[in-house]
């Protein structure tokens, strides 16, 4: 009996200790996504596209700039969001104004870790931003992990809404 | 001999049971005379002040504060949590190791991160470091934010603080930290406490329990309410034994 209690413990332990983590550096993930690495630039949150963010976000924005590298069509943004309690840090990299990567590299909860392995973070590939700055498709959810599932999707249509913004800058320059 | 043992043993428990119960039971009562006239005693309106009871509530700081100032404004970290003017506007394990003003913007220093806030205490970014060792002290240089590591490595920003390059500097004023004025220290404390702790919340966890713990606080004066019950009906029942007992030994004398 002592030996169940001790082996359900240690698989406790382990499944926990897997759970929170570092997975990648966000420097690392910035220097992946580009044969030369830019240097970063940042976009203002303010007026309109606040109130845009902090609707998706369903509370107050924290940053007021946020910083995101470019090159060409590509944009790479570092996103925090929080899950339950504490925030959950995502790489998104947009190429064409679709996602073409999305990897969770800072999870810092107990629970909801399932989100960042690439059975759930392939759906947002080629994903695009609809007019009413929702996603283009569905993301199926995981059970027990519907708030970080819900912090990547904030995370994702924020990363598509500023990259448009971006691009529309260049446009009209 | 069985026959005197009984109602002689019940007393022994309607005594424990009494014993057990008297402290629970004074709180019980005392807690909610008080609570009947909350307003007379203007339990809502008196502030705790006594650190005893705010650390069991986990409300009081521990340690002393850093402190930096930055332009008129200062930048205090306590316990994990950072105050600008004061006001608690973040939290952040790392610790505070400076803080710079360039023109509207105040540069935090952290380990591993400079914090940029405005002149509101919003915060503008968390901006990441070049150095893989932690930061040990901030300074200005021609409005740029400079670095120094633990290693003594120096770094400058870019006038847009969004990158940095090593650099080498000489003769720089880093930020030193400053001791708070009393009215200064005052106001932090407050900003920490938030909106304080009121008597007749302290008097009304102590009257549902909750004051001993949150989960198990009420079982406790559960206990204490069903034990008062128990010491009710086992003194009904030691008062008519008695009786009962006495009219016997009246009946007994009256017919022998």
């Amino acid at each position: 009996m002592i030996y169940k209690i001790l082996f359900t413990c240690l698989i406790i332990a382990t499944a926990d200790c897997f759970a929170k983590g570092t997975y990648q550096q966000p420097t690392e993930f910035v220097a992946e996504a580009f044969t030369i690495q830019p240097e970063p630039q940042v976009i203002w949150v303010k007026g309109k596209l606040r109130e845009q963010i902090e609707n998706i976000l369903q509370h107050k924005s924290l940053s007021k700039r946020i910083r995101y590298w470019k090159n060409k069509t590509r944009s790479v943004w570092v996103l925090e969001e929080i899950g339950k309690k504490k925030p959950i840090t995502v790489g998104i990299i947009i190429d064409d104004n679709k996602i073409s990567n999305l990897k969770v590299l800072v999870f810092r909860e107990t629970r909801g870790w399932e989100v960042r392995y690439p059975f759930f973070t392939q759906q947002f590939n080629n994903l695009t931003l609809n007019s009413d700055n929702t996603l283009s498709e569905t993301i199926d959810g995981i059970s027990g992990a519907t708030l970080s599932v819900r912090a990547l999707e904030k995370l994702a249509r924020i990363a598509l809404m500023l990259n448009s913004t971006i691009q529309s800058q260049v446009t009209s320059k | 001999m069985s026959r005197r043992k009984k109602p002689f043993a019940f007393f022994l428990w309607h005594r424990r049971l009494g014993l057990a119960a008297l402290l629970l039971v004074f709180i019980l009562s005392i807690t909610g005379i008080m609570l009947n006239h909350t307003e007379e005693l203007k339990l809502d309106e008196a502030i705790v002040e006594s650190d005893l009871i705010l650390n069991w509530y986990g409300i009081n700081p521990q340690g002393t504060p850093v402190n930096y100032k930055a332009g008129d404004s200062w930048v205090s970290q306590w316990n994990q949590q950072l105050f600008f003017n004061g006001l608690n506007f973040y939290s952040h394990e790392e610790k505070l190791q400076g803080v710079v003003k360039i023109d509207d913007i105040s540069a935090i220093a952290l380990e591993k991160f400079v914090l940029l806030i405005d002149n509101e205490g919003e915060i503008i970014e968390l901006m990441p470091v070049t150095s893989s060792q932690p930061i040990k002290k901030i300074a200005v240089i021609d409005n740029k934010i400079a670095l120094l590591d633990v290693s003594n490595n120096t770094y400058i920003s870019n006038p847009d603080f969004t990158t940095w390059k090593k650099h080498e500097l000489n003769n720089t004023n880093w930020a030193t930290p400053f001791t708070l004025s009393e009215i200064q220290s005052a106001k932090l404390k407050q900003g920490y406490r938030g909106q304080g702790l009121n008597l007749e919340r302290v008097i009304l966890d102590l009257h549902s329990g909750r004051i001993f713990n949150d989960k198990w606080g009420v079982y406790i004066m559960d206990i204490s309410a069903l034990l008062m019950m128990l010491l009710g009906i086992s003194g009904l029942w030691v008062w008519w034994s008695r009786k009962l007992k006495m009219s016997q030994k009246k009946h007994y004398k009256k017919h022998h």
